[in-house]
């Protein structure tokens, strides 16, 4: 790759004759530095915090429910619910793709274009409680009918409204950085607007789709103040409930079970609010690392 | 050809992995809940035994209850919460069919939910005030309140502080109370004290870094009554007609809703001073990261340090009562609720209270919240 590029650090220097640059590039290293001992600080927090747990009973951990017994409990249903509402989260991705097709490619440059963009630039700005707000008024108690009130169901259609502005403005942003010639290319042969953005714009526009929806599920997973609005709960029973009346029941997420822990009087609990956290952080790790691998796939596919 | 296959064998695998992973999680709730119901079983059967072999009086015949569905939601005190947690796991555990939630947000978002007929049972770590049951009265809801325990709450300080082992209540409101705005270091109070007529010693030259609960707490407000209320209208021995008191707390102090925050605060500073319920201050102790103070009702009285036995007495002058308030049409028409009710009523119930690190009522109060419930007497029974 450096053979065909042009390398700066291969130029003759004169010594003393850039000082400002070094002294730029020193700092953007310690910038990157203090990146990763950043990330390395929660990290090692958080596994040490947890070890006792991780080292003793990280598979009953994984697998049991929130109960008092600090020997016994664990995150199953915060693990459960975290699955649930990244699979709800997902049904925004259409909708916000769609839209960000239709701002890029369709819509005309006017002063209500200009609105719209702006409009979901503040949006993606808006703090999560006040989408707790909004999912508090519309799906918990508006159509309770549908939602079952406090349910799941409310909390994760919450967090696909919060996640959506995020989607719209990477994709555009991804489609928007897909070169124009491209689509002369396209049109230049024959192809309809609607083949253009099939076979061309979209494809080659899906990588970055794909990071910006990997962030937002990465960022669902996460919330915790919407869930506290929509009422997720601490401790729940399923009885007898089936799948549908679960879904409309009591539920509780990973970031929740980490606030209860954390809750708790005893001192014991603290370790349990690093192991869910771990729990988390892995989850999260998984759902990128699978898109990070489809990302890869479509770049090699598309350099073909 | 051959590299691309194995590479899409390679994701294949990968994407199966993953599969694999999401599904056994998904599974594995499945699984124990199975498990738990389980062993649950097991274990609910021993507990139906025994209130059977202790009390005969108390009965409910197994097979019927096995038998009992329906959902039941809980809300209110963030205190109240662990006991109800603890009797609604024993209750799940006895009765698998019921679906049951607990949460915590606080006792006056509790009072919102129940008196909007949301929730059939709500705690308080307080009576619920009138303001609240006035939401009850106009939607024509009735309730049953319940005493169900004791809470003390402590005044803590760091554990290196060696300055101060007993505050007065009226070296508290000179601290704490509305009065006190502004103060940085204990000693500014002294001048303060002397103002009110309180002959409680000197308090030393120290910075004053104050942690305690939020407006939203139950225990903001109780220690405001308790300790605030008391001093103002003179019940510790001040003249309250000479001067005027105020009986509100400090706006100027730093709160949590998350009482182990609190702790951490009060652990950042040698000089640190602040109010917490008893059960978090007990651990704090025992961590290290906290020092207990003793109280003095008034100024020279004894100085009390909190135990079990010195709440349970009333020695302790700051404790205040826990509740639970039931909806008794929500209980009639559901037999769900009134299951667990019983169940927190009955003495096996009963023993989550001291289990989590509360203390038992006196057996008078304990004999007629029981009989409160079981006759379903509505209205304030204890609060009035």
């Amino acid at each position: 790759m450096r053979g065909d590029v042009f390398d700066p650090s291969s130029l003759q220097k004169q010594p003393g004759a850039d000082r400002s640059g070094q002294a730029f590039f020193g700092l953007i290293s310690l910038a990157v530095l203090a990146a990763f001992v950043m990330v390395g600080a929660v990290f090692w927090d958080v596994v040490q915090g947890s070890w006792d747990i991780s080292t003793s009973r990280m598979w009953g951990f994984v697998s049991t429910s929130f109960v008092s017994n600090p020997d016994e409990a664990g995150v199953a249903q915060g693990i459960r619910g975290s699955l649930i509402i990244a699979g709800i989260v997902i049904l925004s991705f259409p909708i916000g793709i769609g839209a960000a097709v239709y701002l890029e490619e369709y819509a005309t440059d006017s002063w209500t274009t200009r609105l719209i963009q702006v409009t979901v630039r503040n949006l993606a700005g808006v703090p999560s409680i006040v989408y707790g707000l909004l999912g508090l008024a519309v799906f918990v108690q508006t159509l309770k009918g549908l939602t079952g009130g406090d349910s799941v169901i409310s909390g994760a259609l919450t967090l696909a409204i919060l996640v959506l502005p995020i989607v719209i403005i990477t994709s555009a942003e991804a489609i928007r950085a897909v070169p124009g010639s491209y689509r002369d290319g396209a049109y230049g042969l024959g192809a309809t607007q609607w083949e253009t953005i099939r076979t061309q714009v979209l494809p080659a526009a899906m990588p970055g789709i794909l990071t910006g929806t990997v962030l937002s599920i990465a960022r669902a997973l996460g919330e915790a103040a919407p869930l506290l609005v929509v009422g997720a709960a601490g401790y729940y029973t399923t009885g007898n409930n089936d799948f549908l009346e679960q879904m409309r029941g009591a539920f509780t997420a990973l970031p929740m079970n980490i606030a209860t822990f954390t809750k708790e009087p005893a001192a014991i609990w603290r370790g349990h609010a690093a192991a869910a956290s771990l729990v988390l952080l892995v989850l999260v790790f998984l759902i990128n690392l699978v898109a990070i691998i489809g990302r890869a796939r479509i770049a090699k596919r598309l350099g073909r | 050809m051959h590299t691309t296959n194995f590479r899409r064998a390679r994701l294949l695998v990968i994407l199966l992995t993953v599969f694999a992973l999401f599904t056994a999680a998904c599974g594995d709730d499945d699984d124990t809940t199975e498990a738990d119901s389980g062993s649950d079983s097991t274990a609910a059967s021993a507990a139906e035994e025994e209130p059977a072999e202790e009390e005969p009086a108390e009965e409910e015949p197994a097979e019927e209850e096995s038998a009992l569905e329906g959902s039941i939601a809980v809300s209110g005190s963030s205190t109240v919460f662990p006991i109800v947690q603890k009797q609604a796991e024993e209750f799940a555990a006895a009765n698998p069919g019921v679906a049951i939630s607990v949460d915590g947000p606080g006792s006056g978002d509790g009072a919102a939910l129940f008196c909007d007929g949301e929730i059939p049972i709500g705690n308080a770590s307080r009576a619920y005030k009138d303001s609240e049951l006035e939401t009850c009265a106009a939607n024509g809801i009735e309730f049953i309140e319940i005493r169900r325990g004791i809470d003390g709450i402590s005044v803590i300080t760091s554990a290196n502080n060696n300055a101060v082992e007993c505050v007065s209540f009226s070296q508290i409101y000179a601290l704490l109370s509305e009065e006190a705005t502004g103060f940085d270091s204990w000693a500014d109070a002294n001048a303060l004290l002397a103002e009110m007529g309180s002959t409680a010693g000197e308090l030393p030259d120290a910075s004053l870094d104050i942690f305690g609960p939020g407006e939203e707490s139950g225990t903001f407000d109780s220690f405001g009554e308790i300790v605030i209320e008391a001093v103002a209208k003179g019940k510790t021995g001040l003249d309250s007609e000479a001067r005027e008191f105020v009986q509100t707390i400090r706006p100027d102090y730093t709160s949590s809703g998350n009482d182990n925050v609190i702790i951490e605060g009060i652990a950042s500073s040698d000089t640190s001073f602040g109010w917490v319920g008893f059960a978090f201050a007990k651990e704090a102790e025992e961590a290290g990261e906290a020092k207990l103070l003793g109280v003095a009702y008034e100024d020279g009285g004894d100085c009390v340090v909190p135990t079990p036995e010195t709440i349970a007495s009333a020695e302790f002058p700051i404790a205040r009562f826990l509740y639970t308030y039931v909806n008794p049409a929500m209980a009639e028409s559901d037999p769900a609720v009134a299951a667990f009710v019983d169940y927190m009523m009955s003495d096996a119930g009963l023993e989550s209270v001291t289990a989590v690190g509360y203390i038992d009522l006196a057996e008078a109060d304990q004999e007629l919240a029981q009989s409160v419930w079981a006759n379903r007497i509505t209205g304030r029974s204890f609060s009035g």
